[in-house]
């Protein structure tokens, strides 16, 4: 799954790119914001997926001048779906930080990093976990890592790629290890707090 | 006052602003939690929650607010983000308090500012 694509589980096409942009705000667009929004797609594309969309009642279509104006019609039976389709990122980041949060020994701190926070994922993409362990883990510890490796690739269908420091190396860390700066710049918090990973680590 | 259009990299440059401010913010937070200098901390919180909701609403929208005024940044950014709206909402009644007035920020309203602010750029980060 690419994070950032959600609709490519079910659809690799417009459809799916324009419904993602339009099911995530609650807000009228021009086929011009859509094409800046979805990025690779051509104007003519997207209208046409827009006047498909609305003779299936999905898409709303208001004229503004010269110009319409689309949304997702909220209340069309198909909306619950496609608001859920385009939330699934967020849904999984829910399901992880649920699961961490459970652990009996608690993660200092735990992000996404790499290309799933840089939205730039592949399907084949790893997922990349950062996870701030005690200074003395254990075999629960392991056990814990374990089988949240198993349930995230049973989630996403991503291989999940598990960094872990302890709270001391990452210390020493700070300021010589590139991949700690870039998680405390550009993660997406999982568990603790991201402040105080940036103090550890010297980012700010 | 029309929202005004941009791309992913002002997106991107307001971001990086909004974990600048934050930072900055956080230096006033002990590791106990209290809030020394709440003014001063309220007023950076607030800076770095309207960068954050700028870049929430460009990354959904396409476009922000350009001017910063509370009831155009909330309008915008709960048509992106309603669950963002409340804690920028929130960061804005501080704004003039904070900024402006003789009247000193609360220790409340500190941990108001503070919870606020790292949920607008925890979810700005998240979004992207």
């Amino acid at each position: 799954m690419k994070l950032h694509r959600p609709f490519d589980v079910v659809t690799p096409t417009v459809d799916g790119e324009v419904l993602s942009v339009v099911a995530r705000a609650d807000a009228w667009f021009t086929v011009p914001q859509l094409k800046n929004l979805i990025g690779n797609r051509s104007a003519e594309g997207i209208r046409q997926t827009l006047g498909r969309l609305a003779a299936e009642g999905v898409i709303d279509v208001q004229a503004a001048g010269r110009t319409s104006l689309y949304r997702l019609n909220r209340q069309h039976v198909a909306a619950e779906a496609i608001i859920h389709l385009a939330g699934l990122a967020d849904l999984l980041l829910e399901r992880i930080r649920n699961e961490i949060g459970q652990w009996e020994v608690p993660a200092l701190y735990a992000a996404l990093f790499g290309s799933g926070a840089r939205r730039s994922m592949r399907a084949d993409s790893d997922l990349d976990l950062f996870l701030l362990e005690p200074d003395r883990p254990s075999d629960l510890w392991d056990s814990q890592v374990d089988t949240l490796a198993r349930h995230v690739r049973a989630w996403s269908g991503n291989d999940p790629r598990i960094l872990q420091f302890t709270a001391s190396s990452a210390a020493e860390g700070a300021g010589v290890e590139p991949v700690l700066q870039s998680i405390a710049d550009e993660g997406i918090p999982l568990a603790g707090s991201k402040s105080e990973f940036r103090r550890l680590v010297g980012a700010r | 006052m029309t929202p005004r259009d941009a791309d992913a990299a002002m997106a991107a440059s307001r971001l990086r602003k909004a974990q600048e401010f934050a930072d900055a913010a956080e230096i006033f937070v002990e590791p106990s939690g209290a809030i020394e200098s709440r003014d001063a901390f309220v007023t950076l919180a607030v800076h770095a929650g309207i960068a954050a909701a700028d870049s929430i609403c460009i990354r959904r929208l396409g476009r922000y607010s350009p001017t910063g005024g509370h009831a155009d940044s909330v309008a915008i950014l709960a048509s992106a983000d309603a669950e963002s709206a409340k804690h920028l909402d929130r960061l804005l009644k501080l704004k003039t308090k904070a900024g402006y007035s003789a009247r000193p920020v609360t220790a409340v309203e500190a941990d108001s500012a503070l919870r606020s602010c790292r949920a607008l750029v925890e979810r700005a980060f998240q979004i992207g």
